[in-house]
C-alpha cells in the first residue's frame, strides 16, 4: 500500500495559507490551508468543481488569490507572475492538455527546456557558439532523460495533435520535467486514460517521486481514488473551497465524512474523464 | 472661454456623425461579430453616390435617402460576396478580409471618382453662419448633426421596438436560439451589412458637405475605431458616446494643441489618446477583467 | 529541421547533424544552386573575352562526370557533377535590367514581409503598423547619411551607409517596442487598433509634418548621387541594388530561420499557440512579445534602410497605411507561418501586377489602332474614356486586384501558396510512392 516515510522528509516545500479566491460572488476557495513537504506526494481530492483546479492555479500563479499567501521554498510568492514561479521550480500538466498542437513532441518537450537555456537574439539568429552548444545538451537532455523515461521515442517527431489522447498527457507530463522542477503539479494525469496506460501513468509518477535522479515532489488531483491511496503519501479532501481533512491516506480513508460523501460511491471516480 | 465653448460644440456637432458612423460598426460587430476595418471606404461611398445624385439634380435630402438605398444594396452584396463564407474563421482572417475589401472599394472608387477634391455645387447648406448669443455656428455642422441625430434615433428605436431590430439582437445573442425563432442567422448578417452602409454613407454625405469629398473622408470614417474602442465594440450607446467624444476630443486638440504641435494634430489626437486609453484601461470603459480558465 | 527526407538506410549518428543547415547532400546542393542563381546567375555576366571561364568549368563538369562513370568513388554524389554545368550556364547569361529591378521590388517586399510574418504568423501579435518601422528606419539612415558628421575615413571606406542601416534598424526595433507595450495588456483586435495608431502617429504626423521638413527642402529628401555607398562601390545601377538586395535578404531569412530554431523562437511559437501554457513553461509573455516587436521593427528598420538604395528622394509618401496592409496581405497569401510564406507572397503579388501592366499595355496600344474603325455610339464613348483611364488610373486597378486577391485567398486557399509549395515539396520527395 503506502510507503510513507521513504523518500519524503520533514522540510515544507510549498505552505498555502488561509487562501481565498472568488470569482464575482462565487468563493471557489474559501481559507484553504495547505502544507506540502518535499519529496512527498500529495493529493487533493473531491468532487467536480471543488475548486481542486483553482487550488493549482493558485499555486503556479495563474490565478491570484484574493487574500491569503503562497509560500514556496519558504519565499512569499504572492506577486510572482507563473513564469516567475517556473523559474523557481513549479512545473505543471493541465486537466484539459495544453500542448502547443502544431508541435512535434520534441519541440513541445524543448520548450520545457526553456528555463535551462540562456541564448537570446544575438546569439540564436546567428547561431553561434552558445545557441548551437546549448540546442544540442538540450536535445541530449531530453533524449536521455525524458524519451527514455517515459518511453516516448517512437513519437518524437510526430505532430502533437495526431496524436491519441493518452500519449498526449505522456507528452504533456515530459514537457513538465523537462523543466526539471522541484515541484510538480499534475491535474488528473489519469483521466480519460484507459487501464494500461493508467497503470503506466501510475509508474512514472512514483519513478518521478522516488527516482535519484528526480526526486520531485508532486501534487496530484486525481479522482481515481485506487490509485491515488496507492501512492500518496498524504490525501487532502476538498469540498466547496473548504477542507475537509488532510493526512496520510489511511487517515482519510478511515474519516467519517469522507466516507460519508465520497468513498461511498466509488464507481464514480472510476470511468471519469 | 468662448474658443472653448465654440470647440466644445463644433466637437459635439461633427461627433454626431462620427456616432452614426460608428453605430454602423457596431451594428455589424453585435450581429455578425465582424471587426470591421473598411468602414471609411464605406463612408467614402456614400459621399460620393449622394454627390453624384446631387450633381445629377436630385434635391439632397432625396439624395440622401437615394443614398440610404443604395447603400442597404451595396451592404447586402458585400456581405454575400465576401464574408459569407468567413463565419467562423480566426480573427485575423475576418479582418483581412475586410481589409482587402477597402482595398478594392478604395481602388474602385478612386478608379471612378478620381482624387481630385469635390464639393456640392451648389452649397446645400448656406455659408451664413447662424447666431446664437455670442455663438456662430455655420449651418452645415447644425444640420448634419440634426439629421445624423434623426438617423440615429431611427436606428436605436428599430433596434429596440421592432421585432426585426429585436430578433437581429438576439442572434447575436444566441444563434440557434434565434434559429428556433425562424430568425435567419444568413439574413442578420446581410442586414446588418445593409444597415452599417447605410448610416456610414450617410455620415459620409455629411462629412463631405463640411470639408468636400476626396479620399481623406475615409479617414475620418477611420476615426470610429476609437470610437468604438472607448464606448465598448457591441454597445450601441457606448458607440454614441464615444463618436461624440472623439468629436469633441479633435475639436478641442485642433483648438488648443495646433499652437504647439502644428500640422495635423486633429486627426492624431484620437489615435494617440486611444493607444494611451488601451494602456491603462485596457477593456474599454465599461468592460471588466476576464480571467481565463484553464 | 526533423522533416527533412532522408534517403532509406541514412542515419544521423548524432543529435548535431539532426539539426543542421543541410542535412543531404541534395538539401546543400539545392541551396548552393539557388545563392549562386540569386548572386551569380541574376547579376552577373562574364564579358566576351572571359568566356573562356565558363568552358573551363564545363570541362570540369565533364571530367567529374567521367570521374563519376569510371571509378564512382562514394564521396562523389551525382549532384557535384551537375554543379560545374549549372555554374557554367550562370556565368555565361544575366537578367536584363528590368527584371532585376523587378526581382528588387519583390525583394524589398520580402525583407518587410519577413518582419510581419515575424509578429503575426510566429508570435500571433497582429500588426497592421509595419510601414511606420520601415519608415523610421529610411528616415534614420537617410538623416545620417545627409547630416551626420562621419569622420572623414569612414566616409572614404564607404562605411557611412553600412553603418547606419544596422543603427537604422536598432531605432526602428526601439520604436516598435514602443507601440508594441500595449501588448503586455491588450490582445487581438485592440492589438491591432494600437499598430494602426502606429502608422498614423508615425508617418503621417511625425515624419510628414516634422523629420520630412528638416532642411527646409519640403516634403521629399533627395539623396544626390553617391551618398549611397558601400565599400567602394557607389549604389547607382540597378544591378548594384539587386547584390545589395540579394545580400541582406538572404542575410535576414538566415537570421531568421535560425532565430526560429533556437530558443527565442520556439518561446514566440508558443506564445502564438497557447499562451497560458507558454508562461508556465517560464516564459514571460511580456518580454518575449516585446522582443519579438523589436526584431520585427529591426527587420522593418533594415528594410528602409536599405530602401534608400532604391530611390533617388524619400518621401513620408512611400509608406503610407497601404505598405503596412499591403505587407499584411502578402503573408496571407503566401501562407502565414512561414518564411517561404513572404517570399512567395511577394513573388506572387509583384509578378501579378507586373503582368496586369503588361497587359494594359499593349490593350492600349491596340485600341488607339482600331478606335477609328469603331462605330461612334456610346459605347465608343465609353471606351474612349476607359482604355486610356485603365493605363493612366493604374495604382487604382493595383488596390482592386490586390484586394480581391487577398479576399480570394483567405476564402478560397486560407493556408496561402507555401502550404500548396510544401505539397508540391512532398510529392516530388515521396515520388512515385506518394502515400
Ligand atoms: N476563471 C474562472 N472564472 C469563473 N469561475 C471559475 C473560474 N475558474 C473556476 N471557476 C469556478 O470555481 C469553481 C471550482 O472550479 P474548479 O475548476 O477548481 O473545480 P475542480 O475541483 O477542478 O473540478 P473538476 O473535478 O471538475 O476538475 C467552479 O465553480 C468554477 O465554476
Ligand atoms: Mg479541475
Amino acid at each position: 500500500m503506502t510507503h510513507a516515510g521513504k523518500s519524503k522528509t520533514d522540510e515544507v516545500l510549498l505552505e498555502l495559507e488561509d487562501v481565498h479566491m472568488y470569482f464575482g460572488r462565487v468563493a471557489a476557495l474559501a481559507g484553504v490551508n495547505l502544507r506540502v513537504r518535499k519529496g512527498e506526494i500529495h493529493s487533493i481530492i473531491g468532487p467536480n468543481g471543488a475548486g481542486k483546479t483553482v487550488m493549482m492555479n493558485c499555486i503556479n500563479g495563474l490565478y491570484r488569490p484574493q487574500r491569503g499567501n503562497v509560500f514556496f521554498d519558504g519565499k512569499r510568492v504572492n506577486g510572482y507572475a507563473p513564469s516567475k514561479r517556473a523559474r523557481m521550480g513549479i512545473a505543471r500538466t493541465f486537466q484539459k492538455i495544453e500542448l502547443f498542437g502544431g508541435m512535434t513532441v520534441l519541440d513541445n518537450i524543448r520548450l520545457g527546456r526553456h528555463i535551462h537555456m540562456k541564448s537570446g537574439i544575438f546569439s540564436g539568429g546567428m547561431w553561434m557558439g552558445r545557441a548551437r552548444r546549448e540546442e544540442i545538451e538540450a536535445r541530449n537532455f531530453i533524449e536521455e532523460e525524458i524519451i527514455d523515461l517515459l518511453e516516448i521515442e517512437s513519437i518524437r517527431h510526430k505532430t502533437v495533435n495526431m496524436l491519441p489522447y493518452g500519449l498526449q498527457k505522456r507528452v504533456e507530463l515530459g514537457r513538465a520535467l523537462a523543466l526539471q522542477p522541484r515541484l510538480l503539479l499534475l491535474d488528473e494525469p489519469l483521466a480519460g486514460l484507459n487501464l494500461e496506460e493508467v497503470e503506466d501513468m501510475a509508474r512514472f509518477i512514483l519513478d518521478i517521486n522516488e527516482e535519484e535522479r528526480w526526486k520531485v515532489t508532486c501534487i496530484l488531483v486525481e479522482h481515481d481514488m485506487g490509485v491515488v491511496m496507492d501512492i500518496s503519501h498524504s490525501v487532502f479532501v476538498l469540498n466547496f473551497g473548504h477542507k475537509i481533512v488532510d493526512g496520510p491516506p489511511k487517515e482519510v480513508q478511515a474519516n467519517p465524512e469522507v466516507v460519508k460523501a465520497y468513498l461511498g460511491e466509488e464507481d464514480m471516480y472510476t470511468t471519469r474523464r | 472661454m468662448e474658443t472653448f465653448v465654440v470647440a466644445m460644440i463644433t466637437g459635439i456637432l461633427v461627433g454626431g456623425i462620427y456616432a452614426l458612423v460608428a453605430l454602423g460598426w457596431v451594428i455589424i460587430y453585435k450581429c455578425s461579430g465582424v471587426l470591421n476595418l473598411a468602414m471609411g471606404e464605406l463612408t467614402i461611398i456614400g459621399a460620393y453616390v449622394t454627390l453624384t445624385f446631387y450633381t445629377a439634380g436630385v434635391p439632397f435630402i432625396p439624395a440622401v435617402l437615394l443614398t440610404l438605398v443604395v447603400g442597404a444594396f451595396l451592404g447586402y452584396l458585400t456581405e454575400r460576396i465576401f464574408l459569407d463564407k468567413l463565419i467562423g474563421e480566426p480573427i485575423l482572417a475576418v479582418i483581412m478580409v475586410t481589409v482587402g475589401l477597402s482595398f478594392f472599394l478604395k481602388g474602385l472608387v478612386e478608379f471612378i471618382w478620381g482624387t481630385d477634391t469635390r464639393v456640392f455645387t451648389p452649397p446645400v447648406f448656406s455659408i451664413e453662419p447662424i447666431t446664437l448669443g455670442f455663438l456662430k455656428i455655420s449651418p452645415v455642422y447644425l444640420w448634419s448633426f440634426i439629421l445624423s441625430l434623426v438617423l440615429l434615433v431611427v436606428l436605436v428605436s428599430f433596434f429596440k421596438f421592432t421585432s426585426w431590430g429585436l430578433s437581429m439582437q438576439a442572434t447575436a445573442d444566441d444563434e440557434t436560439a434565434a434559429l428556433s425563432l425562424g430568425v435567419s442567422a444568413r439574413f442578420v448578417y446581410a442586414a446588418s451589412w445593409a444597415i452599417a452602409f447605410m448610416s456610414a454613407g450617410v455620415g459620409g454625405a455629411l462629412l463631405g458637405n463640411i470639408n468636400g469629398i476626396n479620399i481623406s473622408v475615409g479617414h475620418l470614417g477611420l476615426l470610429v475605431l476609437p470610437a468604438v474602442v472607448l464606448g465598448g465594440l457591441n454597445s450601441i450607446p457606448g458607440a454614441i458616446v464615444g463618436g461624440i467624444t472623439i468629436g469633441v476630443l479633435q475639436n478641442l486638440a485642433g483648438t488648443y494643441l495646433d499652437v504647439y504641435f502644428p500640422g495635423g494634430v486633429k486627426e492624431i489626437v484620437p489615435f494617440v489618446f486611444m493607444t494611451v486609453f488601451l494602456l491603462f484601461k485596457p477593456y474599454g470603459l465599461w468592460g471588466w477583467e476576464r480571467i481565463e480558465r484553464v | 529541421m526533423s522533416s527533412v527526407w532522408l534517403p532509406c538506410g541514412d542515419y544521423h549518428q548524432n543529435y548535431s547533424q539532426d539539426q543542421g543547415w543541410w542535412q543531404t547532400t541534395l538539401i546543400q546542393f539545392k541551396m548552393l544552386t539557388l545563392l549562386a542563381v540569386a548572386f551569380i546567375g541574376c547579376p552577373w555576366a562574364l564579358p566576351q573575352d572571359w568566356h573562356w571561364v565558363a568552358w573551363v568549368f564545363a570541362a570540369l563538369g565533364v571530367v567529374l562526370g567521367l570521374v563519376k562513370i569510371i571509378a564512382d568513388p562514394p564521396r562523389l554524389k551525382g549532384e557535384w557533377v551537375l554543379f560545374p554545368f549549372i555554374l557554367a550556364v550562370l556565368l555565361l547569361y544575366r537578367l536584363p535590367d528590368y527584371y532585376l529591378s523587378v526581382l528588387v521590388m519583390i525583394g524589398y517586399y520580402s525583407m518587410g514581409a519577413l518582419g510581419v510574418q515575424l509578429l503575426i504568423g510566429y508570435t500571433g501579435l497582429i500588426t497592421l503598423g509595419h510601414a511606420a518601422f520601415i519608415a523610421v528606419g529610411a528616415y534614420v539612415s537617410a538623416l545620417m547619411v545627409l547630416y551626420f558628421h562621419w569622420p572623414r575615413f569612414i566616409i572614404d571606406a564607404g562605411l557611412a551607409y553600412p553603418i547606419s542601416i544596422i543603427v537604422a534598424g536598432v531605432i526602428a526595433g526601439f520604436w516598435s517596442i514602443l507601440f508594441g507595450l500595449p501588448s503586455a495588456k491588450v490582445k487581438g483586435f485592440y492589438l491591432i487598433l494600437t499598430t494602426m495608431a502606429a502608422q498614423f502617429i508615425t508617418v503621417d504626423f511625425i515624419l510628414t509634418q516634422y523629420v520630412a521638413q528638416i532642411g527646409g527642402r519640403g516634403q521629399a529628401f533627395s539623396l544626390p548621387p553617391g551618398t549611397i555607398k558601400v565599400g567602394p562601390w557607389v549604389i547607382d545601377s540597378d544591378v548594384k541594388v539587386y547584390v545589395m538586395m540579394a545580400g541582406i535578404l538572404t542575410l535576414m531569412v538566415a537570421f531568421v530561420a535560425n532565430l526560429l530554431r533556437s530558443r527565442v523562437g520556439r518561446a514566440w511559437v508558443a506564445i502564438r499557440d497557447n499562451d497560458i501554457a507558454a508562461e508556465t513553461m517560464g516564459i514571460n509573455i511580456v518580454t518575449y512579445k516585446l522582443m519579438a516587436f523589436f526584431v520585427a521593427g529591426f527587420l522593418g528598420g533594415v528594410t528602409g534602410a536599405f530602401w534608400l538604395s532604391n530611390t533617388a528622394a524619400l518621401s513620408p509618401e512611400h509608406f503610407p497605411w497601404f505598405l503596412s496592409l499591403w505587407l499584411v496581405g502578402i503573408i496571407l497569401i503566401g501562407g502565414v507561418g512561414s518564411i517561404h510564406g513572404a517570399i512567395l507572397g511577394s513573388l506572387f503579388m509583384v509578378l501579378i501586377t507586373e503582368s496586369l501592366q503588361w497587359g494594359v499595355l499593349p490593350l492600349t496600344d491596340y485600341y488607339d489602332e482600331i478606335a477609328n474603325t469603331l462605330d461612334p455610339g456610346r459605347f465608343k464613348l465609353m471606351l474612349d474614356w476607359l482604355v486610356p483611364k485603365l493605363l493612366m488610373d493604374f495604382a487604382y486597378i493595383k488596390e482592386m486586384v490586390f484586394g480581391l486577391a487577398i479576399c480570394a485567398f483567405l476564402i478560397f486557399e486560407p493556408n496561402g501558396l507555401s502550404y500548396r509549395w510544401w505539397q508540391t515539396k512532398n510529392y516530388f520527395n515521396l515520388w512515385p510512392f506518394s502515400y
